[in-house]
C-alpha cells in the first residue's frame, strides 16, 4: 500500500519473481511475498526489479510456499483460513521437513510457528530414539550417562 | 504429484541409513517449546533445551497451552507433618506432590514464580529453590547474616531475623532471592542481687541482601544492598507478609501502627527501589479495595484501580495477580475462625469467581488474622521445564537429589 506512493509507475499489484534453487521463476504479487522477512529484506536490497535468487528451496516446496503467502495475503476470514492451515500442514513427513527449513530460511514467522506445532504434535508421547530419528539428532551419550538421566527423570518417561 | 513422489522417493528409498540435514537450532527451539514438559524433560539428553531462552520460551507457552497450567494449592499435611501440593488441570483431574522433610512449623515457603519457588527453614536457615515441574531442589550458599552466637560470657547479644523473598526480573530472566534481616542487638545486664541477666534493647538495624541465580556475573553469592527508601528503616522491622512478585517487582502487604501499606521492591534496577504503595483498607466499605498499581516501573507512576463488590461479599484482601488482568483475592478472617476462601477478579469486567477447590474447605484462618493461613499457597501454576543443574546456577551450589525432597502421591490414575 505505502509502495505505490513513492513511484507513479509502480502499482499496487507489483509482482516479484522468486527463483527457486532449481531454476524455476515464481511470480508473486508484492504484497504475499513481503510476508517472507528474507524477501522483504532481499526487495529492499534493490532485487526487487530483477529476479530474488532463493538458493535454499526447492521448485516443489517453493510452490507450496507461495501457495501459502497468497492464501493469506488473500483476505480470507479467520476461520477459513484456519481449516485451510490444518489442510496444509498435513503433510507427509519429508514435504514437512522441507516446508519447516524453507520457511526458517524465508523468515515468515507465522508459518514457521504452523509447522512447528505441527511437528511438536508428532512428537508429543514419542520415545528419545523415535525423535532422534525424526530430527537427526545424534545420541552423544554412553549407555551409563543416559541410564543415570532416565533415573533422575523417572516421571518423564513412565 | 508426480514431481513430489519422485522428489520423496529418492530420498525416503532407505530411509534408515540416510543422514537428514540437522534442521536449524530455533526450529527445534520452537518446536519442543510447544511440548509440554513431560515430553521435553524426556530430551535432557539433549544438551538443546538448558538455554534460558528455552526455559523461558517454554514456560511463556505453557501459559496458553492446553493442560499447560493448573491451580496450585499448597496446604500443611497434618497427617504426615508433609506438605500437599496439588494441581487441579481441569479435565485431567488432579495430581499431588508432598515435599517431604517440609515441616511448615519451621518453614516458610514464598510464592510459586513460573512454577519455582523458595522454601526457608527457619531452623537451619537453610534456603532451597524447588522447581515444581522437574523436582529439583537446590540449596542456596549461606546468607551472610547467618545468626552468630555470642561468645558464652559476652555482655551483648545480636538476634538475626531474615525475611527472605522470592522474586524473578522477566528482563533478565533470572530469580532473585531478597533477604531483608532484622538485627537487633541487645546489651546483657546481670543483676547482681538474684544472678539473673536482663536484656535491653541497644541498636536495631535493617539490612538487605540479594541472591542472584544463574550463571551472570553477579550471580551465585548474597550481595549487599542499600536501597533507596522514602522512610525510616526501622518501619520495615518485624516485615511478616508474604510477598508478591509482579512484573520484577517484589511487594509485601506490612501494617505500620494503624494503616496498611505496601511495600515494593524493584528487581530490574540495579540496586533496587523500596517505594511505598499506599494504605488500602478503606474501615466499613468493606466491600471496596483501592488497588494501587505500578504500570510505568521507570516513571514509578502508579495508578489508582478501585474494585467494588457486589454489597454481602465476604470482606476480600489482594494477595497477588496472575496473568494479565486477573488479581487473587482471599477471604479475612475477622470473627470466628472462618473457612478459608479464595476468589479471583478480572479487572476489566470486575467479575468476581470463587475458587472451588473442595480441599479449600479444610483450610481455617485462626481468628483475627488477616489475609491467608500462611501456610498455604493458592497460586496459577504453569510448567516450567527450567533444569537447576550447573550450567544454570553457578558450580558452588549443592544440587541435591530431588527424591529426598519430592515424592510422588500415587494418586494419579486419571492421569494418562
Amino acid at each position: 500500500m505505502a509502495s505505490s506512493e513513492s513511484t507513479t509507475t509502480s502499482t499496487t499489484t507489483k509482482v516479484l519473481r522468486l527463483k527457486s534453487s532449481d531454476n524455476e521463476i515464481f511470480g508473486v504479487e508484492e504484497k504475499a511475498a513481503l510476508q517472507s522477512e528474507t524477501i522483504k529484506s532481499l526487495a529492499e536490497d534493490g532485487y526487487s526489479e530483477d529476479v530474488i535468487p532463493l538458493f535454499n528451496v526447492e521448485k516443489k516446496t517453493l510452490a507450496k510456499i507461495v501457495e501459502w503467502l497468497n492464501k493469506h495475503a488473500s483476505g480470507s476470514s479467520k476461520e477459513e483460513l484456519k481449516r485451510w492451515d490444518a489442510d496444509f500442514v498435513d503433510v507427509d513427513k519429508d514435504v514437512l521437513y522441507d516446508l519447516l527449513l524453507a520457511s526458517n530460511y524465508l523468515n515468515i514467522e507465522v508459518l514457521l510457528h504452523q509447522l512447528a506445532q505441527k511437528v511438536a504434535d508428532m512428537i508429543k508421547g514419542k520415545k528419545p530414539e523415535e525423535i532422534r530419528q525424526l530430527f537427526g539428532i545424534k545420541n552423544d551419550f554412553t549407555p551409563e550417562e543416559e541410564a543415570e538421566i532416565r533415573r533422575e527423570n523417572a516421571w518423564a518417561f513412565e | 504429484m508426480g514431481n513430489s513422489q519422485m522428489r520423496a522417493s529418492s530420498r525416503k528409498s532407505n530411509n534408515i541409513n540416510l543422514q537428514p540435514i540437522p534442521i536449524p537450532r530455533d526450529a527445534i527451539l520452537d518446536i519442543l517449546s510447544r511440548l509440554p514438559a513431560k515430553s521435553v524433560v524426556r530430551f535432557r539428553s539433549c544438551s538443546i533445551i538448558h538455554d534460558p531462552f528455552f526455559v523461558n520460551l517454554h514456560h511463556t507457552r505453557s501459559l496458553t497451552r492446553d493442560n499447560g497450567t493448573a491451580l496450585c494449592l499448597s496446604f500443611p499435611d497434618l497427617s504426615s507433618s508433609s506438605t500437599s501440593l496439588s494441581f487441579f488441570e481441569g479435565k485431567q483431574g488432579f495430581r499431588n506432590f508432598q515435599l517431604s522433610h517440609v515441616d511448615l512449623r519451621y518453614s516458610r515457603l514464598s510464592e510459586i514464580i513460573n512454577g519455582v519457588f523458595c522454601r526457608h527453614d527457619c531452623t537451619s536457615h537453610r534456603v532451597d529453590i524447588c522447581n515444581i515441574t522437574t523436582q529439583e531442589v537446590t540449596t542456596l550458599p549461606k546468607s551472610t547474616y547467618i545468626p552468630i552466637r555470642a561468645g558464652f560470657d559476652a555482655d551483648f547479644e545480636i538476634v538475626y531475623e531474615p525475611r527472605y523473598s522470592f522474586g524473578f526480573n522477566p528482563s533478565t530472566l533470572e530469580y532473585k532471592v531478597l533477604n531483608i534481616c532484622s538485627i537487633n542487638r541487645y546489651t546483657l545486664q546481670l543483676n547482681p542481687n538474684n544472678g539473673l541477666s536482663t536484656r535491653e534493647v541497644s541498636q536495631r538495624m535493617v539490612e538487605f541482601e540479594i541472591f542472584t541465580l544463574g550463571s551472570g556475573s553477579r550471580a551465585g553469592s548474597w550481595i549487599k544492598i542499600d536501597p533507596s527508601y522514602p522512610c525510616v528503616r526501622d518501619q520495615l522491622l518485624g516485615l511478616s507478609s508474604d510477598s508478591v512478585c509482579v512484573g520484577g517487582v517484589i511487594q509485601w502487604r506490612h501494617r505500620l501502627f494503624d494503616q496498611e501499606i505496601f511495600l515494593a521492591f524493584d528487581l530490574p534496577t540495579v540496586e533496587g527501589c523500596l517505594a511505598l504503595m499506599g494504605h488500602v483498607i478503606s474501615g466499613s466499605n468493606r466491600n471496596k479495595i483501592d488497588l494501587w498499581m505500578l504500570e510505568d516501573r521507570r516513571n514509578q507512576a502508579w495508578v489508582k484501580e478501585r474494585i467494588i463488590f457486589p454489597l454481602h461479599s465476604p470482606c476480600l484482601w489482594p494477595v497477588g495477580s496472575f496473568r494479565t488482568g486477573m488479581i487473587l483475592l482471599v477471604q479475612h478472617g475477622y470473627a470466628v475462625p472462618a473457612v478459608w476462601a479464595a476468589y479471583y477478579c478480572d479487572l476489566q469486567t470486575k467479575n468476581l469467581s470463587m475458587i472451588q477447590v473442595p480441599e479449600l474447605k479444610s483450610v481455617k484462618l485462626p481468628c483475627g488474622l488477616v489475609g491467608k493461613p500462611s501456610d498455604v499457597i493458592l497460586t496459577i501454576h504453569a510448567e516450567n521445564a527450567s533444569a537447576q543443574d550447573m550450567q544454570v546456577f553457578g558450580k558452588q551450589l549443592d544440587l541435591m537429589k530431588r527424591s529426598q525432597v519430592f515424592k510422588h502421591v500415587e494418586s494419579e490414575n486419571s492421569r494418562n
